[in-house]
């Protein structure tokens, strides 16, 4: 996987623009059978105070998650974080709520993959594993913690990336552009740095 | 807030208006004052559209005072779209206005003859009623435009469009917000059709002399409201999520648990959705030199609403809520935020519920007469509407109508109301809702949370196997489809034997996720006798349901829940308090 690094002027708003692509949808590098917490602690560096007070809401393969210790991530698995929504369909899908019963039928139910069940897959096994989980940021996850996810680099593939250098106005880098004249489908990890003021 | 004005449009020698005590309807506001007052005063068999209907105005009862967010007004009626008792509301400058003159509701009653255009002037000087036949045709903002002219920026106006006027069943009512923008509707339910119906087209209302209102105890009501508004602010979702995105924040996290209805309930999840969300929307806000952030009304803390302004920067609406943006958005398969914007004025200027609309014209997509994701003809449809062409007048009357015109078999609506943007089929508690309020498919209903969680009028645990959502729940077809029922009544409901399955087409791999475990036979769910389950069949039936029922999960409770569940019931305390101290002065029990 190759890398590759946007920078940006301080106060950019095209910075603004590049979160946008959160939202959608990004690829980060996980340890196979590792849970939603230890993602969120390990891999996007969210402390736990956050993890607490401001990811209330969490989906795990479009099931909202009530036990983020017990929702475990497998290749290819799909991770939404948000905070808190409105209304009363909004409090339903809060980890915890008292109205989770209203959605019981989605509910992620600490199911992991067949690989994290499995009596032969050791902690050793999995360590040893890495996966690529396809993560959604939304609200005001996205504007907090988004800029430091897109500093540390998000894994795209290729065409997206250059979607996403389209959408926000900045020529596209040519390790992106060799990739597709190359035809390879092939992955990124592409970084958005704001240069300090 | 003492008095109550009726106007008789029906009275012999024109509008008769007559000021009355509030007398047995005092001390209760908004919805409770326009529901009561429909129950008490309009004969249930009465038609909508006729001289026994009466259309209710109220604000609420801490309206005009210094409490945050005390802005919202109530409208009731007889629907004509559901035909069943309405409470519909909204937001924008009137329901202030209203209470600071001491208006506790405006009731319109009778039938005009003729074919009158009224404008109602209200002040403290009193109440007028002209016919002026210069406003009729008018949409919305070209309505506002002739009465800015004429009375200045700083009333409140509550008027209706083309819609209204034609008494098209999705006809809304509008609210001027603090720009005089008609953009706050009481959108359901057809509650402008019946204004319409009584020859009204606006009520002008001016508070020039007013003052806010005194509370009898005024250090103890400060106090509260207080507490009150620092909690507002506080709160992770009245302080952080809908300021910052507004209403359509839902729009992502939806749409991740499938129950965003996507092409008319086809499917639970939109691939265009990151193109519609509330952090998009509100972006391109600001980008355009719009606001991401504004109230609606004086004294809003929460300002869920915003500025939209079209490529050029001018000025197009506000902020499009979250029911407009999946309905015209995700139902139609439309991921065109300028196209949505754009519909959502037209839905305010005609005068027209979004909720009905953005179904209407999903039903109109599934008869072929557009093609899903066609924003272009969905706006000319709407426009169809306001130019009052037979093919627009079907399309005021809503989704129910569209259907059936065009032998749609599947049309998502509940007592003929079109159902809003949570899909039942995944979060079922929500259906509960739509199949049992009175009033069609509402979301705004939900008064199972009360007793499910706040424990007001009894108390059901839902995870006692007792819970609401057990009412709907049904076992998926054949094919994997799920039915959902209208009109069930509930003494056609009824208990299984413990251990004896129904019949019906239960998939062979969830005989053991329906019915619930005979351990659990002291509280065995309702379900519908066999007997009922071909009538109603020819309700609504929704299909491709993503998620089929599974095993009852066990109750679960935690932290986070113990703190929501503290504070809401502290937020519905310090509500009771604020009124306790406006009427009383006395600290209301809690």
């Amino acid at each position: 996987m190759r890398d590759l690094e946007i920078a940006l002027p301080a106060g950019d708003p095209r910075r603004e623009e590049a979160l946008a692509v959160l939202q959608a949808g990004f690829g980060m590098e996980a340890r196979v059978g590792m849970s939603a917490r230890e993602f969120m602690r390990e891999v996007l560096l969210f402390t736990d105070d956050y993890i607490e007070n401001v990811i209330s809401t969490v989906f795990l393969d479009d099931k909202p998650v009530d036990d983020i210790d017990r929702a475990l991530l497998a290749e290819g698995s799909r991770l939404a974080l948000s905070a808190a929504m409105p209304g009363l369909v909004g409090a339903i899908m809060r980890r915890g709520s008292p109205y989770a019963s209203f959605r019981e039928a989605i509910t992620h139910r600490g199911e992991g993959h067949a690989g994290a069940d499995s009596p032969e897959s050791g902690p050793d096994k999995e360590e040893a594993t890495t996966i690529i989980v396809t993560v959604k940021m939304f609200n005001s996850v996205m504007r907090d913690r988004g800029p430091g996810v897109l500093a540390r680099g998000i894994v795209l593939a290729s065409g997206r990336a250059v979607e996403l250098c389209d959408a926000i106005g900045i020529d596209t880098p040519p390790g992106i552009s060799q990739g597709l004249d190359s035809g390879e489908a092939n992955l990124l990890r592409l970084s958005i740095v704001v240069s300090p003021a | 807030m003492d008095t109550i004005i009726r106007i008789d449009v029906g009275a012999a020698k024109g509008p008769k208006v007559t000021k009355e005590a509030a007398g047995k309807y005092a001390g209760i506001g908004g919805r409770a004052l326009t529901s009561t007052v429909v129950a008490a005063e309009v004969p249930p068999l009465c038609h909508a559209l006729g001289p026994e209907n009466k259309l209710v105005i109220a604000p609420g009862l801490l309206s005009g005072t210094a409490a945050g967010n005390s802005g919202r007004l109530s409208i009731g009626c007889k629907s004509p779209l559901t035909g069943g008792i309405k409470e519909s509301n909204a937001g924008g400058q009137a329901a202030q206005v209203l209470a600071r003159l001491g208006i506790a509701g405006i009731i319109l009653e009778g039938a005009p003859a003729g074919t009158p255009c009224y404008l109602v002037t209200i002040d403290k000087d009193g109440v007028k009623v002209a016919d002026d036949q210069s406003l009729k045709g008018l949409g919305n903002y070209a309505l506002i435009d002739v009465l800015k002219k004429r009375f200045g920026e700083k009333v409140a106006v509550i008027s209706i469009g083309q819609a209204g006027e034609m008494r098209l069943p999705a006809a809304s009512i509008a609210c001027t917000d603090m720009e005089m923008h008609p953009t706050r509707h009481a959108g359901r339910g057809g509650v402008g059709a019946v204004m319409g119906s009584k020859g009204v087209k606006a009520i002008a209302i001016n508070d020039e002399g007013c003052k806010t209102r005194e509370p009898k105890n005024p250090e103890a009501f400060k106090a509260a409201n207080k507490v009150w508004i620092e909690g507002l602010k506080k709160h992770p979702v009245t302080g952080g999520g809908l300021p910052s995105f507004g209403t359509n924040v839902l729009s992502n996290i939806i749409n991740e648990a499938g129950g965003f209805p996507t092409n008319n309930f086809k499917t639970g999840q939109f691939a265009g959705v990151s193109k519609i969300s509330g952090e998009t929307c509100a972006a391109l806000e600001t980008k355009r030199g719009g606001l991401a952030t504004h109230g609606c009304h004086r004294g809003c803390v929460i300002q869920c609403s915003g500025i939209y302004n079209d490529a050029e920067g001018n000025y197009l609406t506000k902020q499009p809520e979250y029911e407009t943006v999946w309905a015209h958005g995700a139902n139609c398969g439309i991921d065109d935020m300028d196209a949505i914007a754009m519909l959502d004025r037209l839905d305010d200027d005609i005068g027209l519920d979004t909720i009905e609309m953005g179904a209407t014209v999903a039903v109109a997509m599934e008869a072929g007469l557009l093609k899903f994701g066609d924003a272009k003809g969905a706006i000319e449809l709407i426009k169809e509407i306001g130019k009052g062409t037979p093919l627009g007048r079907l399309v005021g009357s809503g989704a129910g109508a569209m259907g059936r015109a065009y032998g749609i078999e599947r049309i998502p609506v509940v007592k003929n109301q079109a159902m809003p943007a949570y899909d039942p089929r995944a979060i079922m508690g929500i259906g509960v809702t739509y199949a049992t309020t009175p009033m069609g498919a509402d979301h705004t209903a939900g008064y199972a949370i009360a007793t499910n969680i706040l424990k007001v009028g009894g108390y059901v645990d839902p995870p006692q196997g007792r819970g609401p959502d057990r009412a709907v729940a049904q076992p998926p077809d054949r094919d994997g489809s799920h039915r959902f029922h209208r009109h069930v009544p509930l003494h056609r409901l009824r208990r299984p034997r413990p251990g004896r399955h129904l019949p019906g087409p239960h998939r062979p791999d969830q005989r053991h996720a329906w019915p619930v475990p005979h351990r659990r036979r002291r509280h065995r769910p309702w379900q519908v006798h066999p007997q009922d389950r071909a009538r109603l069949q020819q309700g609504c039936r929704l299909h491709q349901g993503r998620r089929p029922p599974s095993d009852v999960d066990e109750a679960r409770s935690g932290s986070a829940a113990q703190r929501d569940l503290h504070h809401r019931g502290r937020g519905t305390r310090q509500s009771v308090q604020l009124v306790g101290f406006l009427i009383g002065g006395r600290r209301a029990r809690s």
